[in-house]
């Protein structure tokens, strides 16, 4: 058992340190060496505020009532912290930018910096967290109470209270000290308290550091390692809680992880922390891991103490005290003073944060707007406000703990604390529809939010904080009883009839559905003023604008001298030199005082709204600068002007995708073109190459008939035989070239009509018999005697094949020249027929292949000199049989022969194809 | 593949939705059984490797998706050390 007297001082000089600390942080945080403050696990261990003595002490005791339900309230803040990309880094960029000073600030701020909006969060945050303040003063006095008279483990003896002999007014009055020293300095440009960021963060250390400790002792000490304290833990009914969920946990589990992850964004205290303290983004890199383990090892540890209480201390001692307990029944009173230098840690850093956050609040929502409107503050040349507004906050500080207090004092003997802490996150949880929807929903308004808030806060109050008041007998039994107005359908703890529920889980759902249920609707009828858009633009594009640019679109207008006189009183003078010199600077001016333009103005409410909150500064600079409500419509224009302006780009780049597409496509054409501009150049130059040869032969014969006097007559008439078989080839060449061109463009005299092959085949084998049999050539038919109707033009079908026939006659150079006329399947297509030339003269050279069916190809010139033949024949041929939708090809060829194929349309089936 | 700043992202996602999955019901209640693993009951084993897990998997992908990430001017906004002449206010 220890002296009540070395405690107080054992505490005192803790304390005390924790002044000298946050003294020399602060000043060398003034002097600009941030260096340890401003590190990331400063930071992250300026989070674990979240961790209260409700933690220190109430998390054991929840394990030992409830079992494992106590971890739902450190895996909600892990989740968070894990998805720190989606909303927490949102929340930080947009409170760096806008100069959010508080939760109530930038809900307001989002919703058109609407003062009522922040009135409303300000005093859902003082309603919901004065109990949870009252319950870390009584864990700290109860913890004290417990460690000097050493019977801690039994239940509470009562003794005659005075106000001095009350551990929670010390520790009230220590706290309100502290903050008022350290959170309530000066207006800085922007509310970071770097002294009580570090102080809360070595009381972090220090209340990790010694729940690890009692919870080493418990399972290394009390018992021989895990295995023992859990094989312990089996024999007794309560700790063996701990190994499983009891029947129907879910819905509470759901809840609770819920209410925890909610809380982590949304407590005053914690906003203060994890936002607006943040001095660097980036340290949410380190904490997006490094708090979830600190909350695993917290949770870790909860573990061995709870079931060293359980199963080692006498039945009916009080879990909420086990920490101290466990250690003081084995006799270590040192380890026990630990404990109680951890709690009181877990206590005083969430009294300290909690009070600034509030009294912040409190100053700029609540005072500061009735301050500004009496005649005293409204003018423009009365003192420096500044000094008031931190009076108002020392009195708010002083007001939150007394508040604080009397409840504590009021409902000293009432709920366990863990049902307080959750009320609270209850409460605060209205927050988040309004706080996550504020970011990421554009078309949130001002009228949703105020709607949703309301009605979340008003069910909270009805179906939480009633009954757990009724519960403490002090209030509203009657309406929990029986409901209000004696209706038992609005019965407090089963609205609607909805019976057999968790009464915590019957509330959060009620209050949320409330909550979310009409900010939605609400916000969907309703539309947003001009401010709204705007702002609203400004926090769900916080990563897509850049600094502000928006903002200075408001044409407002005032004089430099205003802005300053106003700035000076709010901020003190040297703040509002340095901030219009600095503005001055920007501009490129030698005067220390800088032209009042629109973003002037913007500039100036931003530094305001850092000190004040956003609602008054715009109060306040709508005082001095005049235009603003008729440039809002400019401001409509611009936020639709933005918005079509990312419209045109996404469209221009759109388009330009489609040009280079056209571009790629034009240069293929034109490719095309260059090639078939460079094929009709050679073939003109080789038609007036074929043309100048007969041309020549004529134009000689002739001279001679024209200059030789005396020509025999048989010679003359030779050389005019010669004239004539020119003339009739060279007009047989000008036909075949018209006739090719007219192929080329695609026309076809005669309509394709249905003819038996067989027939058109034998009659052009008929009209090429003298020419056959004049060169020897034997034409063997082998078309069977089946007819063979196919889709065709019979004169072209005629010409094609007179054209294969006298190719094959003018190469037959062989023996015995011989040709067969053979049917054939084509290929697979069951539409079309092949017709067979094959031939055994000498083949076709290969380097000709290639190019046969072209005009002019050089198999076709080569030969063309020593016969009358025909010319572009095979050129000509393709292009009839395309035409006819068929097709020539060359099958094979080679020594043993050469075979071309004619593909024919059946007749039968042209009705199944497409035309 | 998908450029490495959108799939850290989507990682980013991932790990804390998979731990939420797994810290609920039903996923949670799998290991809601009675039995001992080195003399610790397996759900609280199962809480605590899915919690461990998740924390290193965010540490990991948190150091990659901050390299790839653009972040604003030092945001530090910390009022400048006042000039010597003003210091006496406070």
């Amino acid at each position: 058992m220890l002296n009540g007297a070395v405690i107080v001082v054992i505490a005192s000089l803790y304390l005390g340190g924790l002044f000298l600390l946050a003294y020399v942080s602060d000043r060398r945080a003034k002097r600009g060496a941030r260096g340890l403050i401003n590190s990331p696990v400063v930071y992250t261990l300026s989070l674990a505020v979240y961790c209260t003595s409700w933690t220190f002490y109430g998390a054991v005791g929840t394990a030992a009532r409830s079992g494992l339900e106590f971890l739902t309230i450190y895996l909600g803040p892990t989740l968070v912290l894990m998805a720190w990309p989606f909303a927490l880094r949102k929340l930080v960029r947009i409170s760096n930018a806008q100069r959010i000073t508080s939760i109530a600030d930038f809900i307001s701020a989002r919703y058109g910096k609407s003062s009522s909006i922040s009135v409303l969060v300000t005093l859902i945050a003082l309603i919901g967290i004065t109990p949870y303040i009252a319950l870390q003063l009584k864990a700290v006095a109860a913890s004290f109470d417990a460690l000097g008279s050493g019977s801690g483990w039994l239940p509470n003896s009562g003794a005659e209270w005075t106000l001095i002999g009350d551990t929670g007014f010390w520790v009230a009055v220590c706290m309100a000290t502290f903050v008022i020293l350290f959170g309530t300095r000066n207006l800085g440009a922007d509310e970071h308290h770097p002294g009580i960021v570090a102080a809360i963060a070595f009381e972090s250390f220090v209340k990790l550091f010694s729940l690890g400790a009692i919870a080493l002792f418990a399972t290394f000490g009390l018992h021989d390692g895990f295995a023992d304290l859990f094989a312990k833990a089996a024999q007794n009914a309560d700790a063996a809680k701990l190994f499983s969920f009891a029947e129907g946990f879910e819905a509470r589990w759901v809840a609770t992880t819920f209410l925890s992850a909610a809380a982590i964004l949304c407590l005053p205290r914690q906003f203060q922390v994890a936002v607006v303290e943040n001095a660097n983004e980036r340290h949410l890199v380190t904490a997006s891991w490094l708090f979830p383990l600190y909350l695993m090892l917290v949770s870790l540890a909860v573990i061995p103490i709870a079931i060293s209480g359980l199963t080692l201390l006498p039945p009916g001692s009080n879990p909420d005290l086990f920490v101290l307990s466990v250690p003081m029944s084995a006799g270590h009173d040192g380890l026990a003073l630990f404990a109680f230098i951890g709690g009181l840690s877990a206590a005083t850093s969430m009294v300290i944060v909690a009070s600034i956050a509030l009294a912040i609040m409190i100053s700029n929502h609540l005072v500061a707007p009735l301050l500004l409107r009496l005649p005293f503050y409204s003018g423009l040349r009365q003192g420096s406000f500044s000094n008031t507004l931190l009076m108002v906050r020392r009195i708010s500080i002083v007001a939150i703990l007394t508040l604080g207090f009397s409840y504590y004092r009021l409902t000293e003997t009432s709920n366990p604390l863990a049902s307080i802490g959750l009320i609270s996150f209850a409460g605060v949880a209205q927050f988040l529809p309004a706080l996550i929807g504020g970011i990421y929903w554009r078309n949130a308004t001002k009228a949703g939010a105020k709607a949703g808030l309301m009605a979340g806060f008003i069910l909270w109050g009805y179906t939480l904080l009633a009954p757990s008041m009724a519960g403490a007998g002090w209030a509203f039994v009657d309406i929990t009883d029986r409901g209000l107005f004696g209706w038992i359908m609005l019965k407090p703890d089963a609205l609607f009839g909805m019976t057999g529920w968790d009464s915590l889980v019957h509330g959060l759902f009620w209050s949320m559905t409330a909550n979310i249920g009409l900010y939605v609707i609400v916000s969907v009828f309703t539309s947003a003023s001009p401010l709204e858009r705007l702002q609203s633009a400004l926090f769900v594009d916080a990563f897509r604008t850049g600094d502000n640019g928006m903002e200075d679109a408001l044409q407002r207008s005032a004089t430099t001298d205003d802005l300053f006189r106003l700035t000076s009183r709010i901020l003190g003078r040297e703040r509002a030199h340095e901030i219009f010199r600095d503005y001055a600077l920007r501009q490129g001016r030698v005067d220390p005082l800088p032209l009042p333009e629109p973003a002037l103005i913007a500039h100036v409410e931003r530094q305001l709204a850092g000190s004040i909150g956003a609602a008054s500064a715009r109060t306040l600079i709508s005082r001095v600068a005049q235009g603003e409500t008729i440039t809002l419509d400019a401001v409509i224009n611009l936020l639709d002007e933005t918005q079509q302006a990312i419209r045109y780009s996404r469209e221009l780049e759109r388009k330009s995708k489609e040009l280079e597409g056209t571009a790629a496509k034009l240069r293929r054409a034109n490719e095309q073109l260059t090639r078939l501009d460079k094929m009709k150049d050679d073939f003109l130059s080789q038609v007036s190459h074929e043309l100048r040869t007969p041309m020549t032969s004529i134009r000689s014969f002739s001279e001679i008939l024209v200059s030789t006097k005396n020509l025999d007559d048989a010679q003359a008439r030779r050389f005019i035989e010669v004239i004539q078989h020119e003339s009739e080839r060279l007009t047989r060449l000008l036909d075949e070239i018209l006739e090719l061109s007219r192929l080329e463009n695609g026309q076809l005299e005669g309509v394709p009509v249905s003819v038996d092959a067989t027939a058109v085949i034998r009659s052009a084998i008929e009209a090429m018999r003298g020419l056959t049999q004049g060169k020897g050539v034997t034409v063997h038919d082998e078309l069977g005697t089946r007819t063979l109707m196919v889709l065709a033009d019979p004169d072209r079908l005629k010409q094609v094949c007179i054209n294969l026939l006298s190719n094959a006659a003018k190469f037959a150079t062989v023996a015995d020249p011989a040709v067969r006329i053979s049917i054939g399947k084509s290929g697979d297509e069951e539409a079309t027929i092949a017709v067979h030339f094959r031939d055994n003269g000498p083949g076709i050279p290969s380097d000709v292949r290639e190019t046969l069916f072209q005009k002019f190809s050089r198999g076709w010139s080569a030969n063309y000199k020593t016969d009358s033949g025909s010319g572009l024949g095979l050129a000509i041929s393709k292009r009839i049989m395309l035409l006819m939708k068929g097709d020539l090809t060359l099958t094979e060829t080679g020594p043993q022969g050469t075979c071309f194929s004619v593909r024919l349309l059946r007749a039968d089936e042209t009705a199944n194809l497409p035309q | 593949m998908m450029p490495a700043s959108k799939r850290l992202r989507d990682l980013a996602f991932l790990v804390p939705l998979g731990c939420l999955l797994l810290f609920m019901p039903p996923y949670i209640g799998i290991f809601d059984q009675p039995w001992l693993l080195f003399g610790i009951p397996v759900l609280q084993i199962f809480i605590f490797s899915v919690w461990l897990a998740g924390i290193v998997m965010t540490a990991l992908v948190a150091a990659r998706y901050a390299r790839h990430t653009g972040w604003p001017e030092a945001p530090d906004r910390r009022p400048d050390p006042p000039p010597e002449n003003s210091a006496g206010k406070d």
